[in-house]
């Protein structure tokens, strides 16, 4: 399978397409062999938040957010309040009465934020009438703080009073998507955060809090579709044409500059073709995730594993789902998985490649741009990927097919299992049917023991 | 001439349980056929005249003498060349007036509320055997105003007879209930016209006397007024009397908890109606004459003449005359259903009941498998009748609130038969109060002991038992509820073997038990505490306790399996399954792939039957039916046609489902919704006859299709042996601790071996019925929808 991709020759470009995706019905290590459908809501759901080790919220389009158990499929509670779509939610945990406390704050397009009780689904705290909807929400945990931002970044502290804001002198158009990626890059006091490569610092010395705008950080050409933390050291955005650029957190410089481009070498005829029918999105960083040394960027409808510490690529699959991947996320065994527009989640496994017997064809690797625009990171503009040491290969071990719809992202409980929302208003949750079985064998014997029999 | 009564109640098997550790706990033993040390159940010849068991009404006609009514099914279904009325002399003729009324004083007649009794009868001769349960209508045009009826279930065997007997005991009391709550209402109604015509002739009467002329008209009526009159009021009395004793019939059916009262759909409002009717009418005032005159009712009131009145040369009425029609209707429903109830040898209905008996036991699996439905005449089928549809008592109770307008006259109305048979005056009667059915029956005296033998159990004076006609012979009968003390009864039809010394059980044991028919049997608990507790103790205790057992069990068994579960295994059932059996084989051979299908069903994954053709593709699904295990609802599984795209949902209840390929006719050669979801999915295209599933190598199902049987019903029998060892092992399964949670290297090493002796593909079905077992005994709705990732293969004809 790898050698075709590799094998870059044109007549085979469409065999690949299909080798990525199709693997066939035996998955002999795909565990998630039980599912579940969660119904309740009746537009897209969104957003999926773990609240705790048991139950999630999902929330969508119907502005509804519901709370459930993810060990029982149980529906807990419904959070009904916020009168259109929900358009950001996250957790907030507090110390209340020497006992941790999680709530959770929405943000909706009724231009309000609350905050919600998930164990009795009151509405604890409620803000109307903001300038702009607010598009991403932040918890700062260690200050007790959080941040909205829309049009403005506001921050509020836990009784929902609002501590400080920006206004923004950009123009609101452009600001409507740096806002959708925010980050916090922590080091030492110094607590700041970046939108947009717009670097905030939130001064916190004096009586009065403040945010400030410091640095403006113009090093990408297109709009940044995302952005995130890898450590103490690196942050990482990307842009929708592709770039992907690791950044210092402390001066802002640049760490690594990776071009990707999703494009068949340009000597073949018939690959210039597809070019032209490439879609901008294609080579879109839709979403990344790190888990502080590698990076798995959904770039259109491939993927990309990158090693922040190494600063070298590590696996890519240009093809790897029908559609846009919309959500990817390393998971603790290692290995990746992606949910995408064609309604798929897949599962992918890092292999190592088989020692390069074959040379493949320069192929498209050739494409691949790596090089760094600091001082730290000068070479050669382009690398063959295969020179690259250690490159091994994204294989796809499983996928799950149950909704209609695109499937907007996922959230893991580990071998408890992985929720899963989609467009198709349902959420779905998937589990190792021997562990299930397993448990509901013991729940009997547990029930029997209790009864005295049958 | 007339045998005593020779025989006996029910024959039970005593065998001995050998104490054996690894035998079956007693519960789940099955019994020997009763009959198996004699011939066959099917070697048997028959001499009878009839072709199979029907139900016989006949009546008592005090013109005629015995006649047969009705039978069900219709006579010229069942009845052969057999003499009905031949028959209906024997089993009329015989005495069935069990009750009788304490002396009565006054002048005014007194209606004897006589309680049923029931008798079972042998003719030897012809080779037919019936129960017979008589019951008495009113009719007051009749002598005594009573009408003797008997409902007979006839049947050329004696043994079916007998180990139904509480069962049709049951039921026939249901349908005489029914049929005397109807005539009761058209006796109140005539009660009501009758009184009308009364009061209106009286008055013309007094009118004429008063006026002292004679118009002349009325001269050939009444010859003379004053006597006339006298006998007017004196019938009117009489009539009120009447009146007053029908509607206020204090049933015992009201201290009878069993007793449901049943709201008829249709027929409350007219009932309400009528009796409204009639304690509104029923209060003549004096001076009021008016009233009597007023339009109550659609009767118009006549003259009559005391001369008139009681001729008895009228036509009699006839059933639908003297019963409501509603309420005849129920009755006769009630009869069918009983007749298809009790269709089959008593090998066939043994082994049912003890299967039904069995299934009791097996609440933890039985639901998998249990009553494969039939697609197509499940909304067909008639509601079952579970109890009679009777009025509420406080309808046909409703005292007349003219109740102190009567007086209370009690009169004895002796009812005499006199039968002529064989050229020899048959005379029996029931009048006297020193007949011997007053007897209060020793209950106390029962000898019930621990150490029975070939003797009866429990000989109660059967001095009712009175017969007629050599041949015929009185096998059992009941006494009625009133005529006795404390009502005890010892009912045993025993399932299993019942618990006695083994010393004293050898061989076939017959055992006379005496059965009454009271409040205990309907409600079945036939021992209730007190009366047990008033018992003797030792042996005698004893014995009690073991025959309390086995009689609770017998009813506990009998309502389940002659209950409403009998109205599906009657023959419309074997019809059924014959069907099911019939479609299934059919698929067999038309798929030579069938065996996967099977498996796909047996393992919990959806097959969808594609097709163009709804008939086509609902006759596949129908096939399939019985491999389907129940998950939850029945019908919920199966889908039989549908056009809408599939949903994930629908793969969780949905496991057959039939599809119509043109709902989507643009796609190439499988709908979109099954390519996406295919590996949940088999799909058996019947257009193209093929099936794409995973497929089956084991070998647990096998027989399922390897078989060369050809009858359907044989089939569908087979089946179900065939899923029940495939459910044993699933059970097995289930409840093996070890095989989930080893904890120990002795027990993984167990669960290995298990897991390696069959098949993975076996051991799929096993684990899928194991799954939904502890679903349901967790009673967890089956939400999930577990599967596995395997290959699919393609299979074409």
């Amino acid at each position: 399978m790898l050698r075709w991709i590799m094998g870059g020759r044109g007549s085979q470009g469409t065999i690949e397409k299909s080798a990525a995706l199709c693997i066939g019905e035996e998955q002999p290590k795909n565990c998630f062999t039980e599912l579940q459908v969660l119904k309740g809501h009746f537009d897209i759901v969104r957003f999926l938040v773990q609240i705790d080790d048991f139950r999630f919220a999902s929330a969508g389009d119907d502005g509804m957010v519901l709370v459930w158990n993810v060990e029982t499929g149980e529906r807990l509670v419904e959070l009904r309040g916020h009168t259109q779509q929900i358009t950001a939610m996250t957790t907030y945990t507090f110390i209340k009465g020497e006992r941790p406390h999680t709530a959770l704050i929405t943000a909706s397009s009724d231009r309000t934020l609350s905050l919600w009780d998930p164990d009795s689904g009151n509405r604890l705290q409620t803000v109307s009438d903001l300038h702009s909807s607010v598009k991403c929400l932040l918890v700062l945990d260690h200050l007790d703080v959080w941040l909205s931002g829309g049009n403005e970044l506001c921050v509020w502290n836990r009784d929902f009073q609002l501590k400080c804001k920006t206004v923004h002198h950009r123009d609101a158009g452009t600001l409507t998507a740096v806002w959708l990626c925010m980050l916090v890059v922590c080091k030492e006091s110094n607590v700041s955060w970046v939108v947009d490569l717009v670097i905030f610092k939130l001064n916190l010395s004096e009586a009065e809090m403040s945010i400030l705008a410091i640095h403006h950080l113009a090093d990408h050409q297109d709009t940044i579709r995302s952005l995130i933390n890898i450590n103490n050291e690196l942050f990482a955005s990307g842009s929708h044409i592709g770039e992907l650029i690791l950044w210092d957190t402390v001066n802002w410089t640049i760490q690594a500059y990776e071009h990707i481009l999703w494009e068949e070498p340009a000597g073949d005829g018939q690959s210039e073709v597809r070019i032209g029918q490439q879609k901008q999105s294609e080579m879109s960083i839709q979403h990344m995730y790190s888990d502080g040394e590698l990076i798995t960027a959904a770039v259109g409808s491939g993927l990309y594993v990158y090693n922040a510490v190494m600063k070298s690529i590590v696996a890519y699959r240009k093809v790897a789902h029908d559609s846009d991947i919309l959500h990817t996320e390393l998971l603790d065994n290692g290995r990746v998985m992606s949910c995408s527009e064609d309604g798929s989640i897949r599962i992918w496994e890092l292999q190592d490649l088989p020692l390069a017997a074959e040379p493949a064809s320069t192929g498209f690797f050739g494409m691949f741009g790596t090089f760094g625009r600091s001082g730290k990171q000068a070479g050669a503009p382009t690398k063959k990927l295969l020179e690259v040491p250690g490159l091994r290969s994204l294989e796809l071990i499983g996928d799950l097919i149950g909704h209609s719809g695109a499937v907007q992202m996922f959230v893991s409980f580990g071998v408890k299992g992985l929720v899963t929302c989609s467009a198709d208003h349902l959420l779905i949750v998937w589990k190792d049917g021997k562990r299930e079985s397993q448990l509901r064998s013991l729940a009997l014997f547990q029930k029997l023991e209790q009864s005295g029999g049958l | 001439m007339i045998g005593s009564p020779d025989l006996l109640a029910f024959t039970t098997d005593f065998r001995e349980i050998p104490p054996d550790s690894f035998a079956l706990p007693e519960e789940l033993s099955v019994p020997l056929y009763p009959q198996a040390g004699e011939t066959s159940p099917w070697s048997k010849i028959s001499k009878v005249k009839f072709d199979k068991d029907f139900i016989l009404i006949s009546e008592f006609s005090e013109q005629v003498g015995p006649q047969p009514v009705l039978t069900i099914p219709d006579e010229s279904k069942a009845c052969g060349s057999f003499n009905l009325n031949d028959f209906s002399l024997r089993i009329m003729s015989m005495d069935y007036q069990t009750s009788f009324s304490s002396a009565g004083d006054s002048g005014c007649p007194k209606l004897n509320f006589v309680e049923d009794s029931k008798v079972v009868l042998g003719d030897s001769r012809e080779g037919a055997f019936a129960y017979v349960h008589h019951l008495t209508l009113y009719d007051l045009e009749a002598r005594g105003f009573v009408r003797p009826f008997c409902i007979a279930y006839v049947s050329s065997e004696e043994d079916k007879i007998m180990h139904n007997f509480s069962h049709l005991s049951d039921e026939f009391s249901k349908v005489s209930e029914c049929l005397k709550t109807g005539n009761r209402k058209n006796f109140a109604n005539e009660l009501d016209r009758k009184l009308r015509d009364l009061e209106y002739t009286r008055l013309v009467l007094l009118r004429e006397i008063k006026e002292n002329q004679s118009t002349r008209c009325h001269a050939v009526l009444w010859p003379n007024k004053h006597i006339e009159l006298d006998s007017i009021e004196k019938a009117i009395q009489e009539h009120r009397s009447l009146l007053k004793q029908v509607t206020s019939y204090p049933t015992r059916k009201l201290q009878d908890p069993e007793f449901l009262p049943y709201e008829p759909d249709d027929a409350p409002l007219s009932l309400e109606l009528d009796l409204d009717c009639i304690v509104h009418s029923e209060v003549p005032v004096p001076g009021m004459e008016n009233d009597i005159f007023m339009p109550r009712s659609s009767h118009t009131p006549q003259l009559l003449s005391m001369n008139l009145c009681q001729r008895f040369d009228k036509c009699l009425k006839n059933l639908e005359e003297l019963c409501d029609e509603y309420f005849l209707c129920q009755a006769l429903k009630q009869l069918h259903s009983i007749e298809r109830n009790l269709r089959g040898d008593l090998s066939y209905l043994f082994g049912y009941q003890i299967t039904q008996n069995l299934l009791q036991h097996l609440s933890s699996t039985k639901f998998l498998f249990e009553g494969p439905c039939d697609l197509e005449t499940k909304a067909d089928q008639q509601p079952e009748v579970r109890s009679l549809p009777l009025p509420h008592p406080s309808q046909l109770q409703s005292e007349p609130i003219s109740l102190d307008a009567y007086t209370s006259c009690v009169e004895m109305v002796p009812i005499k038969l006199e039968v002529s048979r064989n050229g020899q005056p048959l005379t029996e009667t029931n009048s006297v109060p020193a007949s011997p059915w007053v007897d209060p029956p020793q209950t106390q005296d029962l000898p019930v002991r621990g150490d029975c033998d070939d003797e009866e159990v429990a000989s109660m004076p059967r001095k009712d038992s009175v017969s007629s006609g050599e041949s015929i012979e009185v096998l059992g009968t009941e006494k009625s509820f009133k005529t006795q003390g404390p009502p005890v009864t010892m009912e045993a039809v025993p399932q299993r073997p019942p618990l006695f010394p083994a010393t004293v059980l050898e061989g076939w044991r017959r055992r006379v038990v005496a059965f009454n028919m009271d409040s205990c049997t309907i409600t079945g608990s036939l021992f209730p505490v007190d009366k047990v507790g008033s018992l003797p103790e030792g042996p005698c205790q004893l014995a009690q306790d073991d025959l309390s057992d086995c009689t609770t069990s017998t009813t506990s068994e009998t309502s389940v399996s002659l209950g409403p579960h009998r109205e599906r295994s009657s023959g419309r059932n074997l019809r059924k399954w014959a069907r099911l059996g019939r479609d299934a084989l059919h698929f067999l051979h038309h798929f030579p792939f069938a065996l996967h299908a099977v498996y796909s069903l047996l393992s919990g994954r959806t097959l969808v039957v594609l097709g163009s053709e709804e008939a086509a593709v609902k006759r596949w699904v129908r096939a399939l039916a019985i491999y389907i295990p129940r998950l939850g609802g029945y019908k919920q599984s199966i889908q039989p046609w549908t056009s809408e795209p599939l949903q994930i949902a629908d793969l969780l209840t949905w496991k057959l489902v039939g599809f119509n390929r043109m709902a989507f006719p643009t796609a190439p050669s499988i709908p979109l919704c099954l390519g996406r979801y295919s590996r949940y999915l088999s799909v058996l295209d019947v257009d193209q006859r093929s099936l794409r599933c995973p497929a089956y190598r084991g070998s647990l199902i096998c027989p399922l299709v390897e078989s060369k049987i050809i009858h359907g019903e044989t089939y569908f029998l087979h089946t179900q042996a065939v899923i029940s060892r495939l459910v044993t092992k699933a059970f097995l399964l289930t409840f093996s601790h070890g095989l989930h949670h080893p904890t120990s290297r002795n027990e993984s090493d167990r669960a290995e071996r298990f897991r390696c002796d069959l098949h993975d593909n076996d051991m799929k079905i096993l684990l899928f019925l194991s799954e939904l077992i502890r679903l349901h005994l967790t009673q967890t709705a089956p939400t999930v929808l577990q599967f596995s990732y395997t290959a699919s293969t393609l299979f074409k004809v």
